[in-house]
């Protein structure tokens, strides 16, 4: 799988990862929303489906607490560190959106949307790259115990039912719904004229410059501990 | 997958790998060893029918899921062709041991072992070509070879690399004759533009194309078609034909065989990451037809074609499909006539040679007469002698000269039919439909493949064998009998050419670096 279209540089995250980002965090709001119209409390995790039995959930990934990084600057951070090919971002989508058509009633919310990404970029690492990094990397990184990013990754591969591949079709239609869903967001946050806003260079989308809202809170890299932030 | 109860439709049934529990099975015997866990022979206790099972090896907790286990059940996923080993599903087994807050892990998948179920194939062209006494017949050869061809166009159209060709371990065959390839832990996917940077540590080196050995990071479908080339000679020659030690060694044994690299003959060699650290001292001009003069010369134009150093020159599957050899006679036989031999694994020859072995040193300490070494036989050369006019679509591989084969044997312990040894040809009118290449027919068909009826056989005269044994061809063993190509005999040390305690059949690096033990197991 050949990287997309935007060349990357250390400083500037690939345009790939802030897609996969708007595309999460807009589910994960959908979501929240959802399950807070059944619950008055915080996301339930104990979304479960019975299928023939075997109960599949993704109440492995479910953190105690909603992590307190925001998803946009957890996946630049894994990205930092892993180096990864750009494509992985979209492919980690497809796994995603492929583990919730599977099994349509699970649901990702804020609860468990960051160790989902972390199992699923390691994934599509795994199976973009030639050279990858191995899974105690991973763990680090994503602030989780080898052991349960381990565990994690098995309980992705079974929810996917192994199914890896992404065609290059699929790629490209994931692609360019990420890509269109990116700049809707954009012109409804330009729409909204935020004066904080700090603009941002973009190479893949035309006349769009995308709202850098969480980066401005987020240390300089230099600054990042490599003990990875704590996502429980 | 669950089984609706009476009276009740399973609609939503959803055919979830991983559902199963291996106990669904019953482990028969051990088959092979791979680099992610052992192999078995098992039999699923419901149908009966016979499967392999690869064990996936979960210990090494700092690699997680292994990432060979990962890339060849993404591709096996969405490979489908006779010539392709066939992953029926993946199975679980639940372990004993607890969860962490020290419950039972009930269905904890992660806890237990996990299985890929593949369909059985009977041998692995190393096991099979290294049965004492066994010889090859040109139309087995040839047949081998189209069907290692079509399976292999197949996956290279479907974008998928093997990057782990090899005669050994690799491509099955089951008693019908049919060949497989199998072990897709190094296979990948790869995009036309040939823009990625794909790592050069692929491929057993005995079968590692010049490319790779010069560092080249960007290749293609063509780095499997010089393994095809190496297996194709080996085949013919009886033994492997470029068995280096290590990299430089590799390299500079390709080198004298297939000449020396230079711009004319490989425009940008010189370029080539490593070039300068293998530069040959001297130029060395190709060798292959002399080296190789024993074989037909539709061989040779071939063998030529797949082990062209520049890898732009190199054949392609398709058109190795179209070479005369394949089409000219003798014609490759129909699989289902070859003879169907006891099964056997490059894991169980070796380990029965490995017994044989140490019975031998017993006998030597005893001061008793040392047994020949076990020698892999050459096939027949075919020179290209007229045909008997009928024309012969299929040969009986056994007849007259060839030595005795331990064929027929009855059907040992798991109950598959062994009828007796090239029975009337079945090979349906037609078929292959998806295989496109398996048809020898080409004539008048308006270069449609497979749609051609078999051609009909005569089951007379047997056309090779009694009367076609060329003087350069006979068995070989004492010398190769090939103008000394190689210096071929130092390399196989007591017990044949695959004596279990050198670096098994070449080292490959990318495993090795991942596991020190293995090589054999042709399920790896």
């Amino acid at each position: 799988m050949e990287s997309g279209p935007t060349p990357t540089t250390p400083k500037s995250p690939p345009m790939e990862l802030l897609m996969l980002s708007n595309a999460l965090e807009r589910l994960v709001a959908r979501n929240n929303q959802l399950t807070s119209q059944y619950s008055t409390q915080a996301p339930s995790p104990s979304v479960d489906v019975k299928l023939n039995k075997k109960s599949f959930s993704l109440s492995a990934f479910m953190a105690t607490r909603t992590p307190t990084i925001a998803l946009r600057r957890y996946l630049e951070r894994i990205h930092r560190f892993a180096d990864l090919d750009p494509a992985c971002f979209i492919v980690a989508y497809v796994y995603i959106d492929r583990t919730v058509h599977i099994h349509p009633a699970l649901i990702v919310v804020s609860m468990n949307v960051h160790r989902l990404m972390l199992a699923s970029l390691l994934l599509a690492s795994k199976v973009l790259d030639d050279l990858h990094h191995n899974n105690a990397f991973f763990a680090r990184i994503g602030g989780i115990s080898n052991f349960e990013l381990n565990k994690l990754e098995l309980e992705l591969l079974f929810l996917l039912n192994f199914r890896l591949t992404v065609t290059s079709s699929d790629f490209q239609r994931y692609y360019s719904h990420m890509e269109t869903e990116m700049s809707r967001t954009c012109v409804i946050e330009k729409n909204l004229k935020e004066d904080d806003d700090k603009r941002w260079p973009n190479g893949g989308l035309n006349q769009v410059s995308l709202t850098n809202g969480p980066r401005r809170h987020s240390m300089s890299p230099a600054r990042h501990s490599f003990d990875g932030p704590s996502i429980n | 997958m669950a089984v609706a109860a009476p009276g009740q439709l399973n609609l939503d049934e959803v055919p979830a790998w991983g559902s199963r529990s291996v106990d669904f099975f019953e482990k028969l015997e051990q088959i092979g060893e791979g680099t992610y866990g052992q192999v078995y022979m098992a039999k699923e206790t419901r149908t009966g029918e016979i499967v392999a099972l690869k064990k996936i090896r979960m210990d090494n907790e700092r690699e997680g899921f292994p990432i060979t286990a990962i890339r060849e059940i993404k591709i096996l996923k969405k490979l489908h062709h006779q010539n392709v080993i066939q992953l029926k599903e993946i199975v679980t087994s639940p372990g004993p041991e607890k969860d962490e807050q020290g419950r039972p892990a009930d269905g904890n998948k992660y806890k237990g072992n996990i299985y890929m179920v593949f369909e059985y194939m009977d041998h692995d062209l190393t096991g099979l070509s290294d049965r004492p006494g066994m010889r090859f017949s040109i139309p087995q050869i040839k047949c081998y070879m189209r069907q290692l061809l079509t399976g292999l166009h197949y996956c290279h159209v479907n974008q998928v690399l093997h990057r782990d060709i090899k005669a050994g371990s690799n491509l099955l065959i089951d008693n019908e004759g049919n060949l497989k390839l199998a072990d897709f832990g190094l296979a990948r996917s790869f995009s036309g533009d040939q823009n990625a940077n794909l790592t050069n540590r692929v491929i057993t080196l005995w079968y590692r194309p010049p490319e790779l050995l010069l560092g080249s990071t960007k290749y293609g479908p063509q780095v499997d078609m010089w393994s095809v080339g190496c297996i194709f000679a080996e085949l013919l020659h009886g033994k492997p034909i470029l068995p280096g030690k290590n990299e430089p060694e590799q390299l500079s044994k390709i080198f004298e065989l297939c000449g020396t690299p230079d711009e004319s003959n490989w425009p940008g060699v010189t370029k080539m990451p490593w070039y300068n650290n293998f530069k040959p001292a001297r130029p060395m001009k190709r060798r292959i037809r002399e080296v190789f003069k024993h074989f037909d010369h539709y061989a040779l134009d071939l063998l030529e074609k797949m082990l062209a150093l520049d890898p732009d020159n190199r054949i392609c599957a398709k058109d190795a499909l179209d070479a005369e050899y394949f089409w000219t006679d003798p014609l490759p036989c129909d699989p289902k006539s070859l003879p169907k031999y006891e099964s056997s694994h490059e894991f169980q020859t070796k380990k029965k040679r490995q017994q044989q072995r140490q019975q031998e040193e017993a006998a030597k300490r005893q001061k008793l007469s040392h047994p020949p070494p076990h020698t892999r036989l050459p096939p027949i050369q075919q020179p290209g002698q007229p045909h008997p006019p009928v024309r012969p679509g299929l040969n009986q591989p056994m007849h007259g000269s060839q030595p005795p084969m331990a064929a027929g044997g009855p059907s040992h312990h798991y109950g598959k039919p062994r009828g007796p040894s090239g029975g009337p040809s079945r090979y349906p009118q037609g078929a292959s439909a998806s295989g496109g290449y398996n048809n020898p027919n080409r004539g008048g068909q308006g270069g449609s493949y497979g749609n051609a009826p078999y051609p009909s056989q005569s089951r007379g005269a047997p056309p090779y064998g009694s009367g076609g044994m060329s003087g350069t061809g006979g068995p070989r063993g004492t010398s190769s009998g090939a103008g000394g190509y190689g210096g071929s005999g130092p390399n196989y040390p007591q017990g044949g050419p695959y004596g279990a305690s050198g670096p098994g059949r070449g080292p490959n690096n990318m495993r090795n670096q991942q596991q020190q033990q293995q090589q054999y197991g042709g399920w790896q």
